[in-house]
């Protein structure tokens, strides 16, 4: 194994943001699925799966605008990006891929979150609010560690 | 004394530092964090997601709190029992404990803190198994002892970890006030901000203890996952024992106080000198713990 | 520094680790400032006395003053006693700086003042480069130039190196045995070694350590003063007769010689010391028709070491 100087700490956020990158992309491709349907539905299409069409038509009624799906998406995917490139960042102790990435990736991240929580119909931000302040919590302390505590570490 | 009390900061804040940089200190917060706020997902979730209506949420959480709390106290019987001698009247103090928890306090914070009571004993010693047996493992301990003395470094520590558990406590319990405020609007902020400082003031009394015992297991195991191990264990072992025990001879149910899971729910009290008492038991607790620490750490060699 | 201008004063100091004893009966007595060394084979105490001294292993039996203080680890030795121990390690993965202004801030020592000794300390042991790395990346050597960097960090008064120059190349090793002799002006310095002839150039006193004993201690001149070694450069290689005769003379202890260079260890125990026994030898080379070409002091202390632990199964002129 190479000899590191690396802080554990950036190690175990590398990680972590491994973990957040993958749901992050996992919920992106979600929203471009629902802009998809959402689309089919006020084509008169019908929407196969009564859970599904069920979701749809909450969708639909709540306002959103397809573009609005589309925008979360995006953003999802730019969090994703953001969050994967820095675990390699982190780990190589890089100022752009693991400082900038990280910060790109956290605002992206609770953006979303935000985004989800004012746009998105109750029935489906209901039970999952909590989750949503989870998800904003992880955004905060990653800006507070990449920006502050591993500032001096990231600067290759 | 001006020397100490300065080293002792010097050591607090190198180890609050040393917990956000290294990766056990990042693990602790995150995961306290999100346990946290797992739990309180998990109070919320039958209210939020419409399963249940709000009143009957209420009725089956003061009989589940009352049925606890019973439990705690080391009343006989199995939970059924329990709840036919709470309708029956005998258990008329358990009842009534439970009913100010939900009825007359907000019912949602109430179960949270109860939760975050049951598991902070098990997420704490992620935060202090490190504090003495890394220094000691990789003997860096060496290049600090000429400059500094074992008390200092050990209440030093102390503080450090007691501070960062703190922080963590303080920045969880705001977050689910704040939602239950802003979000769920069940209880109007007159209620939730008094009752929401007591239940923090509650677990930050209740850590202190815990914070302790794991300072005691990073002082007398030089490994630290043993002393993780050591200090997680305990906490789980002393209960399980206890009511394992008690089923053998009653009086041996009292080995739940060795730890403050006897007493910790009392600082939920409706009863100001109950908390009051539950308060001096947690520092007692504390301070017994950490003078064994001290007596260890400053006998040992190293 | 205490009333007796000792600084440091063992009596009657022992330690057992369980049933063995690792030090026995040691009295000791040392100045407040020089350079002393500490010798002694593997497993003789060495680093329990250093540990004892330290303050790292509780004391057991004795009695130890050090400085003013009247026992290790006391708080007024606290910033005054520095030491190099040789299995600790510094944190991997935090920085050298950090560590290092948090070493000094100990002292009471913070900000630009902290940060200005660490970087002369570091200067010191020609480390400055690294001081923004954390210790995993170092070489041995280098951690090691690290550990003095520690010891020398602020105004020591007294300070233990165990082993500080194993490891290291003969450059960086010169460089240290320069810092210690700077420091001996003004501090006690306890150094542990077994390169004894590097030790013999540093050390004004020294004290030997067998099976938890102290054996000798004292001035290198009073503990070596039987055993005196001389490397000397002939012009020719000599014959065996003429070998013979040398180590024939009363005062020569043992001979060896490999091309044209002769090791002799002299006896100068008696009244005449060292002058009486070297000139017996170079009147008895001239009478043989070998003229010196070069004459050097070997290491005596390394003779002394040797007579003084048994360890002399192997013997060292033939090394």
């Amino acid at each position: 194994m190479a000899i590191s100087d690396r802080p554990g700490g950036l190690t175990a956020l590398a990680v972590l943001n491994g973990f957040f990158a993958l749901a992050s992309g996992a919920g992106a491709l979600q929203r471009f699925i629902d802009e998809s349907r959402v689309g089919d539905h006020l084509a008169g299409e019908l929407i196969p799966g009564r859970w599904i069409r069920r979701r749809i038509e909450a969708l639909v009624e709540s306002g959103i605008e397809q573009v609005d799906l589309q925008l979360l998406g995006a953003i999802g995917i730019v969090a994703a990006l953001a969050l994967a490139l820095s675990v390699w960042g982190l780990l190589a102790r890089k100022k752009w891929a693991g400082r900038w990435c990280s910060t790109v990736g956290a605002i992206s991240l609770g953006t979303v979150s935000v985004l989800a929580m004012i746009w998105l119909p109750h029935s489906m931000i209901r039970g999952s609010g909590i989750s949503i302040v989870r998800q904003l919590f992880y955004p905060l302390f990653m800006l507070f560690l990449v920006q502050v505590i591993f500032r001096k570490d990231l600067v290759r | 004394m001006t020397t100490m009390l300065r080293q002792i900061l010097i050591h607090a804040r190198n180890s609050m530092s040393h917990s956000l940089r290294s990766g056990s200190g990042v693990v602790f917060i995150v995961l306290t964090i999100l346990a946290g706020l797992a739990l309180a997902n998990l109070a919320f979730a039958p209210i939020e997601l419409g399963f249940i209506e709000l009143e009957q949420f209420r009725d089956n959480a003061a009989q589940g709190i009352g049925v606890v709390l019973s439990l705690a106290t080391l009343q006989q019987g199995d939970p059924d029992s329990i709840v036919g001698r709470m309708e029956s009247g005998e258990l008329v103090e358990m009842t009534m404990w439970a009913r100010y928890l939900v009825l007359e306090k907000p019912m949602l914070l109430s179960i949270t803190v109860l939760l975050l009571g049951l598991v902070l004993p098990l997420l704490l010693p992620l935060g202090t198994y490190t504090a003495i047996s890394g220094d000691v493992q990789h003997r860096s301990i060496r290049y600090l002892l000429p400059r500094t003395t074992r008390s200092s470094l050990l209440l030093g520590r102390l503080l450090g970890c007691l501070l960062l558990a703190w922080m963590l406590i303080g920045a969880l319990m705001a977050a689910i006030v704040l939602y239950l405020g802003i979000v769920l609007s069940l209880d109007s902020w007159d209620e939730l901000i008094p009752w929401g400082l007591r239940c923090t003031g509650a677990l930050l009394f209740l850590s202190f203890p815990y914070v302790c015992l794991g300072i005691l297991c990073s002082t007398i195991c030089r490994v630290p996952l043993v002393a993780l191990f050591a200090s997680a264990g305990v906490a789980v072992a002393v209960p399980v024992i206890a009511f394992s025990a008690r089923a053998a001879w009653e009086p041996l149910g009292n080995l739940l106080y060795l730890l403050p899971w006897g007493y910790s729910h009392q600082l939920l009290s409706p009863d100001a000198q109950t908390v009051s008492m539950a308060m001096l038991y947690c520092l007692g607790h504390g301070l017994i713990f950490i003078s064994i620490a001290h007596h260890q750490f400053r006998k040992a060699d190293l | 520094m205490n009333s007796s201008g000792h600084g440091l004063t063992i009596r009657g100091l022992a330690h057992r680790f369980g049933e063995k004893v690792v030090l026995d009966g040691i009295e000791w007595s040392l100045p407040n400032t020089g350079v002393v060394g500490l010798v002694g084979p593997n497993g003789a105490g060495k680093t329990t006395l250093f540990s004892i001294i330290a303050g790292f292993l509780h004391l057991q039996q004795g009695s130890l003053e050090i400085l003013d203080a009247p026992r290790p680890g006391h708080p007024r030795l606290m910033g005054r006693l520095a030491v190099m121990p040789q299995d600790a390690i510094f944190a991997r993965d935090v920085t050298i700086l950090d560590q290092l202004m948090f070493l000094r801030s100990l002292d009471g020592v913070s900000g630009r003042r902290a940060r200005i000794d660490v970087e002369e300390a570091m200067q010191r042991v020609d480390l400055e480069d690294e001081l923004h790395r954390g210790a995993a990346v170092l070489s041995h050597g280098m951690g090691k130039r690290l550990g003095v960097a520690q010891a020398i960090l602020g105004t020591p008064e007294l300070v233990l190196l165990d082993e500080p120059t194993a490891g290291l190349d003969p450059a960086n090793a010169r460089q240290v045995r320069g810092i210690i002799c700077e420091l001996g002006k003004s501090a006690l310095v306890i150094v542990s070694s077994h390169n004894l002839l590097e030790l013999q150039e540093i050390i004004e006193r020294v004290a030997i350590i067998s099976e938890g004993k102290m054996v000798a201690s004292g001035s290198v001149e009073e503990v070596t003063r039987r055993d005196r070694r001389f490397e000397l450069r002939l012009g020719v290689k000599i014959t065996s007769d003429q070998e013979d005769a040398l180590r024939s003379c009363e005062k020569v202890r043992h001979i060896s010689c490999i091309d044209d260079r002769l090791t002799v260890d002299l006896d100068a125990s008696s009244e005449g010391g060292v002058d009486e026994a070297l000139t017996e030898l170079l009147q008895a080379m001239l009478k043989e028709g070998i003229p010196p070409r070069e004459l050097r002091e070997g290491a005596s202390l390394e003779e002394a070491y040797l007579r003084l632990t048994g360890d002399s199964q192997q013997d060292p002129a033939d090394r």
